[in-house]
């Protein structure tokens, strides 16, 4: 099942001579459970291109259809309330919030979109993620006390806390090791599996090839190369 | 909701103290100022307030206690007392003094003569020994007493008369000077001119009018002029008004801008340093609206803590400023503790309002870079 289409996404900056067309005419379309790896040079366009799915960013044209909503013409002030229910963001440097806890930050994305039940309900959501994720024991840590590959499984727990029908990682093992890297990636993939979302990676590493279920190439703004 | 804005405050306990603390130190400056301000203003009036007359009548031309010297004929009091409407009249004698305590003290005194038996213009709030003193008696006031080593049972020298100390009083500082209470008869010839008084001291029948009495004073007896004790306390606070209270009040401005100030780039600053993160949570779809209740309740958190802080800072303060300066008096009103822990929260409220504009205007999208 189709859960996100972008139809010829383009996003330019600058004007004229100055003219910088980040993403040229780009056309994807995401299954629920598949895992997609974006890769390519830097400056290709692979992160802006994952910005304009995630409505963090408008298209300068074209269109990004998810859950019968297109991001490109959905007014500013509802876009916050799309990207809380529809998606789940994985980040390279985690961005945990410093004086939450593992359990609070995973709490957080619940509590934002108002989940109407009780904090306790929430609680014991974001537990059950993170001790699927491994992190059973680390529930009341700070993420200061947690190591470089426990903070992204927590902000994979967190990605994961709305139930998002698209997750958007980028580049989620540059801060790990090999190990780690491909641990993470597969507690990502099997997570999404589960929860029948679509993820989205945009990387440099290739050993995380394997775990991707499709490899988009991009260059200069386009894809090159799908497999 | 995970309380994001009390955990970023709290966390770093040492960081929060310091936080707190320069608001509270602030608190403290604005409101030393402030109780500083009021109780001279307070201390202007206390001695009328507490005289116990209904009309104050003093020398004409002579409008306050404070800075100008009234002196009447004592003969006059029969005059006054004739007049419809007053039961008695109490002649008093009112002036600065030098005091002689041992062989090298000389503090100076408002030594106000009495006459015991009418009951107005005595001590009101006696701590050690007789409020009444009693022949070659005198109640001095506590902070006169301290700093020149005075208990009951001391003796002091006004002129070449020798008084002993029966009683301690309270609430009789006035400023730099302190209130000093005998009998009338004792100081009548000492102070002033035989025969003569400073203030008489009007006690109204019951069911007089004040006004009509006031009125009639004055019409009969062109050299003198009646107050109630209303126009006279309200005269002697604003001579204080007048003469520094300006000088004061500018100082008070100024501190409270100062205090402000501070809790305003306090809290700038705390939620400044937060900006990454109240970005990621932008990025993951919190509206700006969560993150302006979150920033505000970071700031109203933090003015609060400081305020406590600030409350604790002037409470240590006061003692010592008691302590070291006992003349130095500190008034405090709930009216002023309120306006100031409201000024504090609205600065906090304003304070947020540059880094609230400045975390609306954040790019979702810069979350994903590099930090």
């Amino acid at each position: 099942m189709d859960v996100l289409t972008a139809e010829a996404v383009n996003k330019v900056y600058g004007e004229g001579d100055a003219e910088v067309r980040a993403v040229d005419g780009v056309s994807i379309t995401l299954a629920a459970g598949e895992v997609t790896l974006v890769m390519g040079p830097s400056g290709s366009g692979k992160t802006t291109l994952l910005f304009l799915l995630g409505g963090l960013l408008r298209p300068t044209a074209g269109h990004v259809w998810v859950d019968g909503h297109d991001l490109a013409a959905l007014p500013e002030r509802k876009l916050p309330g799309v990207r809380l229910r529809t998606f789940g963001f994985v980040f390279q440097d985690f961005n945990l919030l410093a004086n939450l806890t593992a359990r609070e930050n995973v709490q957080v994305p619940m509590e934002l979109a108002g989940i109407p039940v009780a904090k306790a309900k929430a609680k014991a959501r974001a537990a059950k993620l993170l001790t699927r994720l491994g992190l059973g024991n680390r529930l009341d840590f700070l993420p200061e006390k947690l190591s470089g590959g426990e903070k992204q499984r927590v902000s994979i727990a967190r990605a994961l806390a709305n139930r998002p029908r698209v997750i958007l990682a980028d580049e989620p093992t540059a801060n790990l090791d090999s190990k780690l890297g491909k641990e993470v990636v597969g507690l990502l993939k099997g997570a999404a599996h589960e929860a029948n979302a679509a993820v989205v990676m945009v990387s440099h590493d290739s050993r995380i090839v394997d775990a991707a279920d499709r490899l988009l190439l991009m260059e200069d703004g386009r894809l090159v190369a799908m497999e | 909701m995970v309380s994001i804005a009390a955990r970023n405050l709290l966390h770093d306990r040492t960081r929060v103290a310091v936080s707190a603390g320069g608001v509270g130190f602030s608190i403290m400056l604005i409101l030393v100022l402030a109780g500083t301000y009021d109780g001279f203003y307070r201390q202007a009036g206390l001695f009328t307030e507490n005289s116990g007359a209904d009309l104050f009548v003093g020398q004409a031309g002579v409008i306050d206690t404070l800075h100008s010297f009234s002196i009447l004929p004592l003969n006059l009091t029969d005059d006054v007392s004739r007049v419809s409407g007053v039961e008695r009249v109490c002649a008093i004698i009112s002036r600065t003094v030098e005091l002689h305590v041992g062989d090298s003290d000389h503090p100076k005194a408002i030594l106000v003569g009495y006459n015991e038996s009418h009951g107005t213009a005595g001590p009101w709030k006696i701590l050690e020994g007789n409020r009444l003193p009693g022949p070659g008696e005198i109640v001095v006031d506590q902070i006169m007493a301290r700093k020149n080593g005075l208990s009951l049972g001391s003796d002091v020298r006004i002129g070449a008369k020798e008084f002993r100390v029966a009683g301690i009083s309270a609430e009789t500082n006035m400023f730099i000077m302190q209130y000093a209470f005998v009998r009338y008869e004792e100081i009548e010839g000492l102070v002033l001119p035989p025969a003569t008084a400073t203030y008489f001291l009007v006690t109204l029948s019951p069911g007089a009018n004040a006004g009509r009495v006031q009125a009639d004073i004055n019409e009969r007896f062109p050299g003198v002029q009646a107050f109630t004790l209303g126009e006279i306390t309200a005269n002697n606070r604003n001579v204080i008004s007048g003469l520094f209270l300006p000088i004061l009040l500018t100082l008070y401005l100024i501190g409270f801008v100062i205090g402000i100030t501070v809790i305003g780039l306090t809290v700038y600053t705390a939620t400044m340093e937060r900006q990454r993160e109240y970005g990621v949570l932008k990025a993951i779809g919190s509206r700006n609206g969560t993150l302006a209740r979150i920033v505000l309740a970071q700031a109203l958190l933090l003015a609060v803590l400081g305020f406590v802080a600030g409350l604790a800072i002037t409470a240590a303060t006061a003692s010592l400023i008691g302590f070291a300066v006992p003349e130095m008096y500190l008034y405090f009103t709930p009216y002023q503790i309120a306006f100031v822990f409201a000024a504090a929260l609205g600065m906090s409220v304003a304070a947020t309002a540059l880094p609230l504009g400045r975390l609306a205007r954040i790019d979702p999208a810069s979350i994903f870079r590099r930090g």
